[in-house]
């Protein structure tokens, strides 16, 4: 293969999803709306799964052209591809009917691509630049999508202030990767380059503190831990639900993506500086996530919270990489960050059915959701045990992997305030269960069934025990993909 | 050997194969149009509608596929059991068949699969027994339910779940489906999910149970931490390179697990409540499985307290997590005791009696006595299903669960109360009974122990078998010899034993409990046999002629005093009664349950309620008294006398004017306000601002 055909191959994935973006803003053009309803999703569908081969079938990283290579398409990158193209398969499937109604429908597909493609490209780089571009393009499509219900004031008021916010990040973001390249006169990104932010010994110097404080306040916004997690609730509540949904699952696994990027490879060598920032980020998180989700009473809410809980949890996986427990911090936080796709995508999805029927998403809404749709109730509270971290359900096993990291690497402290905050969490989860099962519909809105939704809502579920089976018995496989992925850290 | 494993696989899958043709029976049942459990379906409401023809030949398709999957994995476990056991060796089998490991190209160090060992095949097989008879009974008693096959097709997932803990091969797997026989029996404690009180029980004993959980799971991770691996074969020989500090840790933080699922103080109080589920689940809750999962672990992980190859020798680490369990088991044992005495619900009677039972058997394991607590696990877990499934008989004849409402019916029900009779001589500890030798098995573990203060564990023990004997008593001679009550009367004189699958279960069970009685004394050796398959490391106490005698004394005693108290002279009672503070002791304190629920409460909730309490006086001091009072009140006081000089006509105009609009604007703004969203921005700045100070001072101060 030529140098061209490997970087062409390279690239696929993300040309079939420029292609099919432009394709659905032609389409929106083109057809009328009706036909649109269907043909949308389906095409957007469609590209999302092309694009999955593609990325399964790519070429070898170590030939992409380059000395140093900008791009390395490596297993980090499959994984963190395939779980945004999970995430917005759940968006899109459901979508087809929150979204039917819109006008320009075109824009909004084309929009979930683009955001996948930010996602894609943070996935690869190698290099400041390309990370950063990726991440602006994963943040510019969301900020439009929040927005993209045009009379409704609550979405128009959650995407200015996730603009807002988001732009003052990006800033900070801006500053600290200036700031690193004054200190190391290169924008690539790798191990032994950063030995310039390092004085004598293994003691970050003044430049690379500065830098590690800068970029540690901008990445928090964008994978909202406490306290740069104030934008939330606010915005999860605003957006139509399932935008809502990608922020919680597909953005939020970008925003690691490129927390893991920034901090594992190019301030690996500081962190002995940033690990203990990290650590009482993490404490915060897990504690001031869960609490505040104790007394709110619109669902959405609740779940906004507790996924800020979640980031928390995964936060534990920054301090034991850094304390030597590299392989079983990699596993904890890949594995519960796709553990979160299931399980909270399949939350979301259960508060979209019951907003479409209700019209609203309080727990006064969920009341006696057992009696007027037994299955969706049952995949809701098969979903709120796994984010409680019952087992045998996947989020039991992405805990457990990141508790035991933390204890591994000598960090109990973080995992006894895990498991109390996790056992904490299962009253507000057990609330809603209770709601919906121990008391009797407010009013007798029967649930028109919907078969599509019950369908994914299946597959979310087999995909959650599939996780957990994995865990059982593949354990060994999952830490071979681990160390895959922690090697591509070190190079 | 393979033919062993192959047996045990049968033992687990069968269950759950049960569970899930029940399940598929119902969905083609419900799915053909057939009536759905309706939103008020009350069992005893909806009677009419759920025996009809048609329904009840629905049920009793279900019930016989959960019996013959139950009856399925009882009769491998019995030939289980019959290759295994007898013999001198006893070879500790393992099939693994997941693992679940981190170290590269070593051996799995957290395998999933089946352990047989005496051990699990003793447990497994008092588990199935138990199952296949409560199963039995509960084809009657339930008929008529709406959630027929709801409810089998959950007991036989929990039979299934609890089966499989017993065999677990790790200490993981264990904890998952010890987590997964907490969410089972908060499907079946909360079975009749209308009743706001069934709602409230099980939902209770799901967090009570979890706060237990946590500190299991820690204890397990420290544990693994520590030596690397969790397989239960593995783990013993690695104990000994622990320090004494390690083995503490983690030996304290797994009794934190016991004290929850098996309701020991101060978690005992969900027990009681979770009598709000149907009777075959209390039943069997409390014979076999779920509480009695917390003394099966210990057991299991005994070598985390006793260093395995020399049963004798306590790990200087785990001595003082053994004495406090000890205590909590006795303390347990005779609270719960005094409880039973002065309950009138009949469950509830039985459930603190459970509770009370329990303790004895962590005492046992607290002052070393594994084959003791074992010992005393078989026989309660016989005799305590059958007084369950006897009283659930006796509800079910006279439709009250208060003993006063009763009375009398020793000649009404015979079938029930000759069993029950048994059952409750049992409890009782009679000598000659089996509670008689089991319980003496703990009182002498306790005498003979090594535990600081284990004689006071011995008198408090004694002291429970007399309360034990006197509400045994009460509640056997209330319920069946008293005459009833003019009021009650009518329904005691309706009553009528029930049919077939109702009472053939109690008698079995009577008829073992009698077996048990003549098999367990000494002449026949079943304490030694035991002690040899459990552990045979361990030489067993002789039989101690003073401890065996002294607890026959008070047990006799204690019957003698119910007796008198309740046949002979039953206005002692009332002159006992009309004493202020033993009124108040049994009245306000002991049947409100040592007020532990309003502790417990109190101990949660303060600390919250005391940071919202600093927060709301900030509110009110700072925002309130300050800003407000000083500047807005006072400063708007200044105003209004300055703007009176001004107010003259046409200022009102415009300053109206002028409000009217910013009040327009700030409406609109109000949510997209700069307010929030600067809000927002400022505390990420100062946020960074933190952490640059933070790194300043780093960089100076290095």
């Amino acid at each position: 293969m030529s140098e061209y055909e490997i970087v062409i191959k390279s690239f696929m994935p993300i040309y079939i999803l420029i292609g099919g973006s432009i394709l659905s803003l032609l389409m929106d053009w083109l057809l009328n709306e009706e036909k649109n309803k269907h043909a949308l999703p389906s095409i957007t569908l469609l590209t999302l799964l092309l694009s999955a081969f593609s990325v399964w079938n790519r070429p070898d990283p170590a030939l992409f052209p380059g000395n140093p290579a900008m791009f390395y398409f490596g297993s980090y990158y499959v994984f963190f591809a395939l779980t945004s193209i999970a995430a917005s398969i759940i968006v899109v499937l459901a979508a087809w009917k929150d979204m039917e109604l819109e006008l320009s429908l075109g824009v909004f597909y084309a929009l979930l691509m683009l955001a996948n493609i930010g996602i894609f490209v943070i996935g690869a780089s190698n290099n400041l630049i390309p990370l950063y571009v990726g991440f602006e393009v994963l943040s510019i499509s969301t900020y439009a999508m929040i927005g993209f219900r045009k009379k409704s004031r609550s979405g128009a008021e959650a995407a200015i202030k996730y603009f807002l916010l988001g732009a003052l990040s990006s800033g900070i973001i801006l500053f600290g990767m200036s700031l690193y390249y004054g200190a190391t006169h290169t924008l690539q990104m790798n191990s032994t380059v950063a030995a310039a932010l390092v004085s004598s010994g293994s003691s970050p110097n003044a430049f690379g503190l500065f830098t590690m404080a800068v970029l540690v306040a901008g990445v928090s916004f964008k994978i909202a831990a406490v306290p740069f997690h104030v934008w939330v609730p606010d915005v999860y509540r605003g957006a139509p639900l399932s935008v809502t949904n990608f922020l919680a699952i597909g953005s939020k696994a970008g925003g690691f993506a490129f927390l893991f990027k920034l901090f594992f490879v190019a301030l690996l060598t500081i962190k002995a500086g940033w690990a203990p920032v990290w650590a009482g980020l993490a404490l915060l998180t897990m504690v001031i996530g869960n609490l505040a989700a104790l007394p709110q009473t619109s669902v959405t809410r609740i779940l906004a919270y507790s996924s800020i809980g979640h980031v928390g949890y995964i936060l534990i996986a920054m301090v034991a990489f850094a304390d030597g427990s590299t392989e079983l911090a990699v596993v904890g936080a890949l594995y519960h960050i796709l553990a979160n796709v299931f399980m909270k995508g399949t939350a979301f999805v259960v508060v979209l059915i019951v907003v479409l029927t209700k019209g609203g998403d309080t727990l006064d809404d969920f009341k006696g959701l057992g009696k007027r749709d037994p299955l969706v109730a049952f995949f809701m509270s098969i979903a709120l045990l796994s984010l409680a971290g019952v087992p045998p359900f996947a989020g039991f096993f992405g805990k457990f992997f990141l508790f035991y990291a933390a204890v591994d690497s000598g960090n109990m402290y973080l995992a006894v305030v895990g498991i109390i905050m996790s056992a904490t969490s299962l009253f507000y989860y057990a609330r809603i269960i209770h709601v919906m099962y121990f008391y009797e519909p407010v009013d007798d809105a029967s649930d028109q069934s919907q078969p599509r939704f019950l369908v994914l809502l299946v597959a979310l579920l087999l995909a959650n025990l599939a996780l957990s089976l994995g865990a059982i018995f593949y354990t060994r496989s999952i830490v071979d993909f681990a160390t895959q992925v922690a090697q591509e850290f070190f190079v | 050997m393979a033919s062993e494993i192959l047996l045990g696989k049968t033992v687990l899958i069968s269950p759950f194969i049960g569970a899930v043709i029940v399940s598929i029976l119902a969905f083609l049942h419900y799915s053909r149009g057939n009536k759905h459990e309706g939103h008020d379906s009350g069992k005893h409401d909806t009677h009419e509608e759920h025996t009809s023809i048609h329904y009840t030949r629905f049920e009793n398709v279900v019930s016989t596929f959960g019996i013959l999957s139950i009856l399925v994995s009882w009769l491998s476990m019995v030939l289980l059991a019959i290759n295994y056991l007898p013999g001198e060796e006893h070879e500790t089998l393992q099939s693994q068949f997941g693992f679940f490991g981190f170290k590269e190209g070593g051996t799995p160090d957290i395998p999933f699969g089946l352990l047989i060992d005496p051990l699990s095949v003793y447990m497994g097989l008092i588990v199935t027994t138990l199952a296949l008879l409560i199963h039995i009974y509960a084809r009657e008693y339930m008929h008529g339910d709406a959630g027929y096959s709801r409810f089998f097709a959950t007991f036989n997932f929990f039979t299934g779940v609890m089966l499989t803990l017993v065999f677990s091969t790790s200490f993981l797997e264990l904890f998952i489906f010890w987590e997964l026989v907490g969410l089972s029996s908060y499907l079946l404690i909360g079975f009749w999910f209308y009743k706001p009180a069934a709602a409230h029980a099980a939902k209770k004993a799901f967090l009570y149970n979890k706060i237990g959980d946590i500190t299991l799971l820690a204890g397990f991770l420290m544990l693994y931490r520590y030596t690397r691996t969790l397989d239960f074969v593995e783990l013993p020989a690695k104990m000994e390179a622990l320090t004494d500090q390690q083995i503490a840790i983690v030996a304290v933080l797994i009794f934190g697990g016991v004290i929850g699922k098996s309701a020991q103080f101060p978690l005992y109080t969900w027990l009681a409540d979770a009598m709000e589920g149907p009777t075959p689940v209390s039943a069997i809750l409390h014979s076999s499985t779920m509480v009695k999962a917390g003394i099966y672990m210990v057991a299991r992980v005994f070598f985390i307290y006793y260093e395995a190859h020399d049963g004798h020798n306590v790990f200087a680490g785990a001595e003082w997590a053994l004495t406090v369990f000890a205590w909590i088991g006795a303390i347990t044992a005779l609270l719960a005791g005094l409880q039973a005495l002065v309950e009138n619900e009949i469950k509830r009677i039985l459930a603190y009696s459970t509770v009370s039972q329990i303790g004895y058997m962590a005492i046992a394991l607290g002052t070393g006595g594994k084959t003791a607590a074992m010992f005393h696990l078989l026989s309660h877990a016989t005799f305590k299903a059958l007084l369950f499934l006897t009283a659930g008989a006796v509800i079910h004849a006279v439709h009250t669960n208060n003993i006063w409402e009763m009375g009398g019916l020793r000649k009404k029900i015979p079938k029930t109360f000759w069993p029950m009779l048994i059952g409750a001589t049992a409890l009782a500890g009679f000598p000659g009974f089996s509670g008689f030798w089991s319980k003496d098995a703990v009182l002498l573990a306790a005498y003979e122990s090594k535990v600081p203060g284990h004689l006071v564990i011995y008198y408090l023990g004694a002291l429970t078998a007399f309360i034990t004997a006197l509400y045994s008593t009460r509640f056997i001679y209330v319920v069946f010899f008293r005459t009833p009550d003019p009021e009650h009367k009518e329904h005691v004189e309706k009553a009528h034993d029930g049919g077939f699958f109702l009472t053939t279960p109690s008698i079995i069970l009577g008829v073992l409990v009698l077996i048990e009685s003549i098999l367990f004394i000494p002449v026949f050796n079943f304490e030694h046999w035991l002690n040899e398959i459990l552990e045979p490391e361990v030489k067993p106490e002789a039989i101690n002629y003073v401890v065996a005698g002294s607890s026959a004394i008070i047990v006799l005693l204690g019957i003698f005093v119910g007796l008198v108290l309740y046949h002979w002279k039953p206005e002692l009672r009332t002159s006992l009664y009309n004493i202020d503070a033993f009124n108040w002791i049994a009245n306000e304190f002991i049947a409100k349950r040592y007020r532990i629920d309003q502790v417990l409460y109190w101990i949660a909730n303060a600390p919250v309620m005391w940071v919202a309490g600093i927060l709301q006086s900030i509110d009110l001091k700072i925002i309130d008294r300050t800003i407000i009072d000083t500047w807005i009140v006072k400063g708007s006081l200044q105003l209004a006398k300055i703007s009176d000089v001004f107010d003259q006509g046409f200022i009102d105009g415009i300053v109206n004017g002028v409000w009217q609009i910013f009040l327009y604007f700030g409406r609109q703004f109000r949510k997209l306000q700069t307010g929030l969203v600067s809000n927002y921005a400022t505390i990420f700045a100062a946020t960074l601002v933190l952490f640059l100070t933070y790194v300043n001072f780093l960089v100076l101060f290095k």
